[in-house]
């Protein structure tokens, strides 16, 4: 379906090209900005910031933006009890349950506030994983800067640079090292005389 | 201080499997059936002699030790296909006879001491042995096995000898070989495979590591936590490839009218080779290869359920496995399962996967040896402990001697 083009449209900060929005995206934008009280700029600074944000972390654990997202509800449902459900069903059933906690205490479910403290919750869960994972992405930097150095020094010079950066960031091994312990202690370091019988 | 009592000492790893013993020694590996059997007497053998027509004249394969508890000669391994009456070491993972089992050790010792003199090497002089006994009855059997062995060393100047002597029955040769022991270091059999993978995967870092073997009689589970064997996880279950094949054997019975019965050792044979077809007499081709995925399959599942039973215990006590492997001779067939069942337990890509389920393969090694070398690296360790000195976790099997026949022409 082709979408129609707003006549409206947004302007960035610097001399660059207008950017043409569809209606329906637009209609979202404002309603979107109405109910956090921002302007279009901040709001589409904001959104374009977190789908980075979420596309870096979902490209490091193998998915795409979208499929990653399904998981994290996925996951968010499952650790209240529920599995195996579609995205759009999960936000129904955490819809739901918060209706029936609303009911339970003796308030009445409201839409936008339910929303509210959904989108909160969810926020929060996801400010969470990020930071974990901002650890994990400076963790791996260090990791790949000090395997950079190490080539560097074995005399990979400028074509181990111009490699690096042609690199993707994060190889599976890199991944599923990480995910183990990070840091194992040195055998080295504990090794020790054991109760051997002597003859 | 370093103790130079140790400087001379030769580490060997060795095991006593249900189906197979194993030493290790440096780059070398003997393999013998864990069978010992009653010598023939002096007329019989010298018929034999006269009479067998096999150009395989390795001492290995032809092997008698003199059992001096018995004032007999006791045949080892391939050997005993000669006996009257037989007896298996292990039976259900636990050792039975300890007398068998000692003609065991003296067995395998001497494999590895000619194998070294074959090599224009010394034979062996003075040993210190990592050994890996089963797990079910590991607390018991340490102590009393070691005493046993005790008894049967002879005492000189206040160090301890074990005196073989050894027939090769083909040839009539006789050798007599004194070897000094210093220490023997019992740890549960996994063990071995931990250290193999501690020293040539994981770069002697700490890595959780939960070890599944698949023997011929028993599987055995072991999970290493921050380097110690969990005790109270660990077991021995009296279920492997035998199982399997035994069943196979027992539906070829049923499917042929209970008229023949199928030795299970003749469908075991054919599993390295990747035969999966038996000819019943009267009955024709039977075809096992969907059996076989199906036993191998349940017998996965049981493994499977106690590793998550395991897992569950010990992210209660706050720590989680890095690494699963998988070893022992019945790995070749279950492996591939297993991985699959881990990857599906934690939801993990193939490539995360094919990372943390490892088996002994990864380091170019048969599934079945990476007990024994793991215990000739754990003896080299502590020897080195004693000598102040780093451990070297360098080893490169150059050469596996088993019991099977070998140049076999008529």
């Amino acid at each position: 379906m082709t979408k129609k083009v707003a006549e409206s449209a947004i302007r960035t900060d610097h001399a660059r090209p207008l950017v043409a929005i569809d209606t329906d995206t637009l209609a979202i934008i404002d309603a979107q900005c109405e109910e956090h009280g921002a302007d279009r700029a901040k709001f589409v600074s904001a959104a374009v910031r977190l789908f980075l944000d979420f596309s870096y972390i979902a490209r490091v654990v193998g998915k795409d933006v979208f499929a990653f997202r399904d998981e994290l509800i996925r996951a968010l449902v499952k650790s209240r009890g529920k599995s195996d459900l579609s995205a759009e069903e999960a936000l129904g059933e955490i819809a739901k349950k918060d209706n029936e906690k609303l009911g339970a205490a003796g308030k009445k479910p409201h839409a936008q506030a339910i929303g509210h403290d959904k989108f909160d919750e969810l926020l929060k869960e996801i400010n969470e994983l990020k930071f974990a994972f901002y650890e994990f992405k400076n963790s791996l930097d260090i990791a790949s800067d000090e395997k950079h150095f190490k080539h560097h020094r074995s005399g990979g010079g400028e074509q181990a640079k111009l490699k690096r950066h042609a690199e993707p960031p994060v190889s599976v091994d890199e991944l599923a090292n990480e995910l183990k312990n990070a840091h194992p202690p040195s055998y080295k370091d504990k090794r020790k005389k054991l109760n051997k019988l002597k003859f | 201080m370093p103790d130079l009592n140790y400087s001379d000492v030769t580490p060997i790893g060795g095991e006593l499997g249900t189906s197979m013993s194993k030493f290790c020694e440096d780059g070398r590996i003997i393999a013998f059936s864990s069978v010992v059997g009653d010598g023939l007497s002096d007329a019989l053998e010298a018929n034999w002699q006269k009479m067998n027509r096999s150009t395989d004249h390795r001492w290995i394969r032809n092997l008698a030790i003199y059992d001096d508890s018995k004032n007999m000669w006791r045949y080892v391994g391939a050997m005993s296909r000669n006996s009257n009456q037989i007896n298996w070491f292990t039976h259900k993972g636990v050792i039975q006879n300890y007398a068998d089992a000692f003609i065991g050790i003296q067995a395998g010792l001497f494999c590895l001491s000619q194998e070294r003199e074959e090599s224009d090497k010394q034979p062996l002089k003075k040993v210190g042995i990592g050994f890996g006994i089963p797990v079910k009855s590991g607390e018991i059997v340490a102590e009393t096995f070691f005493n046993y062995i005790k008894t049967r060393l002879k005492s000189e100047g206040g160090q301890k000898y074990l005196y073989i002597k050894a027939k090769n029955v083909a040839t009539g040769e006789i050798k007599e070989l004194k070897i000094q022991f210093e220490f023997i270091l019992l740890q549960f059999q996994a063990y071995g495979a931990y250290m193999t993978f501690l020293m040539k995967k994981f770069g002697m870092r700490l890595y959780n590591t939960y070890v599944v073997d698949v023997g011929h009689g028993t599987w055995i589970k072991l999970p290493v936590i921050e380097n110690e064997a969990d005790i109270n996880l660990s077991d021995s279950v009296p279920e492997g490839i035998y199982t399997v094949t035994s069943n196979i054997s027992q539906l070829i019975f049923e499917s042929s009218g209970q008229r023949y019965k199928i030795p299970e050792q003749r469908i075991m044979e054919k599993l390295p080779q990747g035969e999966f077809k038996i000819e019943v007499p009267g009955s024709g081709i039977f075809d096992f290869k969907d059996i076989l995925e199906r036993e191998c399959s349940n017998l996965c599942e049981h493994i499977i359920q106690a590793v998550k039973s395991d897992l569950v215990s010990i992210n209660r006590k706050g720590k989680t496995i890095d690494y699963f492997a998988m070893v022992g001779g019945g790995a070749s067939l279950i492996f591939d399962k297993f991985k699959e069942k881990i990857r599906d337990h934690y939801g993990w890509s193939p490539e995360v996967a094919g990372d943390r389920v490892i088996s002994a393969v990864e380091l170019g090694l048969d599934h079945r040896y990476v007990n024994c070398v793991g215990f000739m690296l754990l003896a080299r360790d502590q020897i080195a402990i004693e000598l102040e000195k780093e451990v070297n976790p360098e080893f490169d099997v150059a050469s596996i001697s088993t019991d099977a026949l070998e140049n076999f022409r008529i």
